[in-house]
């Protein structure tokens, strides 16, 4: 079920209705939340929900078995358990074919022929983010950060809850377990703020997201001539990209709130970074803290000298690629941003003066954006093509329709983040007042409107 | 441990009524707000129902509207669905039929006969005498159902001679947000592979003008084999769409057209089959029969042409519109009576 279908807005109400009737039952609350997300996950394929369930009764049985364990073997075995089960599950779901024709061309490459199996499985929605979650969780109570939950609906509500469960962002235990725990509040406040999250992000998604759609779709391909489309088509996707799964993680932000809930913020104005690791801090903040807590550093960090540490920061963020896909461009999409703050970790420690501000904010965009390219690519074919036009710059009217939409496109974002910039506040829209804010709402939802299943494409981050 | 969750029944939530309070205190100005807003939206399109065209169907049929009211006399106009439109290059054919000057009005099989009709009664309207008229159909058109013309509104459409169709609430007001007020700030490229090919609408409406009311189904070739076998094409005519050409017929009558030809467009060879031969013939001579034409009038054109000559199981693809330009102008050199060197 997509957040921009009318299924979903039906389902929504029905659940929020039913949801607060129970106010009395914190259990039963859970418990429905637990029903709804099945629901949720299961209007996909009913055949994804063995998967979660799998995944969530292993991470509840190691967290209850290392809440009685002290022995520091059986620990770290409970622990592998989980590792090796929601790991499994993605390398047999995401990555097995992956491995399977890289390591197919690899061997081609040296003159050896093989025929390894495929297994041509469909890829479960969201199944990066819930297994990412739940395994957290059970590296979280090993490492004693939070108590084990006993309570199994609870639990499995956690790994499944709908808002947040396709897409992210990738919640903590430490931040959602106790929310299940204590009652449900909404308040006139929260629901101003959850009419924000939904009308902006909505309109994120429906008026710049897909609507930048087409005009990325018209530069990404593998007959591309025009060095023009290669750079406006890459600009484009980087608004759409951002605008797409930002508008998701306000939408499911917005959807917990009413629902009692707070999810962590996603984003923090990405594109003002003025450095590579000031974007990081910026963007998909639940991915990035997740592979720096239990990637980077128990791979050591920044503490075992600058080499290790630069090796570090490649493999978190050329896994932190392969999290993405199961194809080389994301692994070369996380590689560049891993070399990019390598360079800028070096930069730092020779103790240079540091980059004004608007320089350092090109060059991180610069980065940015060159990775966009290598993230949006779709074949060698296609990048190679679009590489080589890069040969051509002849300016036609069509780049000049193409600027002026994306333009347009991009101007409400870019004035409402500038807003929020100044104010130093993501819901500094709710300062208005009473009948400007809801001018401004309304205005947004009827372009939603407006715009609803008109170019219909699926959020972007679904396939990961 | 730094923290405990365990469960506890302890502490309720919000009761219901404290939350409908705060939706409504929350929530309710920007409803009332947004419901203004649609409802001023409704109303200025029930004031002015006509939309501008975006996507290919509507740029098409807006098109040939302009093209009937505004193009000079033809030897030969070409009426029908979008297997004429894509399946006819009207310049070359014209070229290989002597210099005819061959204009198409054909559009898609859900403006059917009374919409084609519509076309050429706009094309006479300017003074033109319809001398030939070639109504070429696909099976697929001849199907159609009054629910499916109702329901897409291009037959009203095209009878109207403007782009204003049937809306129930709401959806007009969606389509007029859209059309007349996004459209025209942000102009958006068409999708898929017409984008990829032609780009805007704009540059669309212009290569259906140089093509003389023809153009290229950009969508690439069929395999030349299928993956699996398909089920014979079996022809029929629908009672809907046999009432249409009746009214078709007396448009002819009304505006006093020389000769009316008429042909089926072809299938892919994977579709033809021990059924469709005869189920083609006799639906031809229904067709023929509701429409007053003699056998002579009938068109000897292919049946099936290779699969990999289709763009789609309807339309041919670029390779294959030239490769059945011999076929048409084998058959038509007769009638448009311009004889070829």
């Amino acid at each position: 079920m997509q957040f921009d279908s009318v299924d979903f807005l039906v389902f929504f109400a029905v659940v929020l209705v039913v949801y607060h009737g129970m106010y009395r039952w914190r259990r039963v609350q859970n418990g429905l939340i637990l029903v709804a997300s099945y629901v949720f996950y299961g209007w996909w394929d009913w055949r994804f929900l063995g998967l979660i369930v799998v995944s969530s009764a292993v991470d509840y049985t190691v967290g209850r078995y290392l809440g009685r364990t002290e022995g520091a073997r059986a620990r770290r075995i409970a622990l592998a358990a989980s590792v090796v089960v929601n790991l499994g599950i993605l390398a047999t779901f995401k990555y097995f074919d992956f491995f399977a024709e890289s390591l197919v061309v690899l061997f081609d490459a040296i003159g050896w022929r093989a025929d390894l199996p495929t297994l041509h499985l469909i890829l479960p929605v969201g199944i990066s983010f819930y297994t990412f979650q739940s395994m957290a969780y059970a590296i979280d109570v090993y490492r004693k950060k939070v108590a084990p939950e006993r309570d199994p609906i609870t639990f499995f509500a956690f790994v499944a809850f709908f808002p947040q469960l396709v897409a992210g962002p990738i919640e903590r235990a430490g931040h959602m377990l106790p929310q299940y725990n204590a009652p449900r509040r909404l308040d006139r406040r929260m629901v101003r703020e959850a009419v924000w999250l939904l009308a902006w992000g909505y309109f994120l998604k429906e008026g710049v997201a897909d609507s930048l759609a087409p005009f990325v779709d018209l530069g990404f391909r593998d007959d591309q001539t025009s060095g023009w489309w290669v750079v406006i088509a890459t600009v484009a996707f980087g608004l759409q990209i951002y605008a797409d799964f930002n508008a998701y993680s306000l939408i499911a932000r917005g959807t917990a709130r009413l629902l009692g809930f707070e999810l962590m913020w996603n984003f923090n104005l990405p594109y003002f970074a003025t450095s590579i690791r000031d974007f990081w801090h910026r963007w998909h903040v639940s991915l990035s803290t997740w592979l720096r807590d239990y990637l980077y550093i128990p791979l050591g960090g920044s503490r075992r000298g600058a080499g290790r540490t630069y090796f570090n920061l490649m493999l978190t963020m050329g896994l932190g690629g392969l999290w993405h896909g199961a194809a080389w461009h994301f692994v070369f999409w996380g590689l560049l941003h891993g070399g990019a703050l390598a360079v800028a970790r070096a930069y730092q420690g020779a103790a240079f003066r540091p980059l004004p501000a608007w320089c350092g904010w090109l060059m991180t965009m610069a980065v940015v954006f060159a990775g966009w390219f290598l993230f949006r690519v779709q074949s060698w074919d296609m990048m190679v093509a679009m590489l080589a036009a890069l040969d051509d710059f002849t300016w036609t009217g069509h780049h000049l329709a193409a600027v002026r939409g994306i333009a347009l496109l991009a101007l409400p974002l870019v004035l409402v983040e500038v807003w929020q910039h100044r104010a130093s506040d993501r819901l500094v829209a709710l300062g208005l007042g009473r009948w400007t804010f809801a001018l401004l709402a309304a205005a947004l939802l009827a372009a939603v409107f407006a715009m609803f299943g008109r170019f219909d494409y699926a959020f972007i981050y679904f396939q990961f | 441990m730094p923290l405990s969750t365990s469960s506890s029944e302890a502490g309720r939530g919000t009761p219901p009524g404290r939350v409908a309070a705060a939706l409504w205190s929350g929530a309710a100005p920007t409803v009332l707000a947004l419901a203004l807003m649609l409802a001023a939206a409704e109303l200025w399109y029930r004031a002015a129902p006509a939309l501008g065209p975006v996507d290919p169907d509507s740029v098409l049929l807006a098109t040939q509207q302009e093209r009937a009211r505004t193009m000079g006399p033809a030897d030969l106009v070409v009426l029908g669905d979008s297997s004429a439109l894509m399946g006819i290059d009207a310049p070359r054919l014209g070229a290989a039929l002597g210099d005819a000057r061959i204009e198409s009005l054909a559009t898609m099989g859900i403006v059917g006969p009374v919409g084609h009709g519509a076309l050429l009664r706009a094309y006479a309207a300017r003074g033109n005498q319809p001398a030939n008229v070639l109504l070429l159909l696909h099976g697929a058109s001849l199907v159609l159902t009054d629910p499916t013309f109702a329901a897409l509104g291009y037959e009203a459409m095209a009878v109207a001679g403007r782009m204003a169709r049937p809306s129930p609430p709401l959806l007009g007001a969606r389509r007029k947000l859209f059309q007349d007020l996004v459209f025209p700030v942000v102009s958006f490229p068409l999708l898929g592979a017409f984008g990829r090919a032609y780009g805007w609408p704009a540059d669309m409406k212009a290569a259906l003008i140089a093509g003389r009311g023809t153009m290229i189904d950009p969508n690439p070739s069929l395999p030349a084999r299928p993956a699996a076998p398909a089920a014979p094409y079996v022809f029929s005519l629908s009672d809907d769409v046999a009432r249409r050409l009746d009214t078709l017929r007396g448009t002819f009558a009304e505006l006093g057209v020389g000769r009316v030809l008429l042909g089926l467009t072809p299938l892919p060879d994977s579709r033809h089959g021990a059924a469709t031969a005869a189920s083609r013939a006799a639906t031809l001579r229904a067709v023929a029969g509701r429409l007053g034409l003699a056998d002579g009038d009938i068109l000897d054109l292919p049946a099936s042409l290779p699969d990999h000559l289709f763009a789609s199981e309807t339309h041919l693809s670029a390779d294959g519109r030239q490769a059945y330009l011999p076929h048409l102008s084998a058959a038509l050199a007769d009638a448009v009576g311009r004889p070829t060197e």
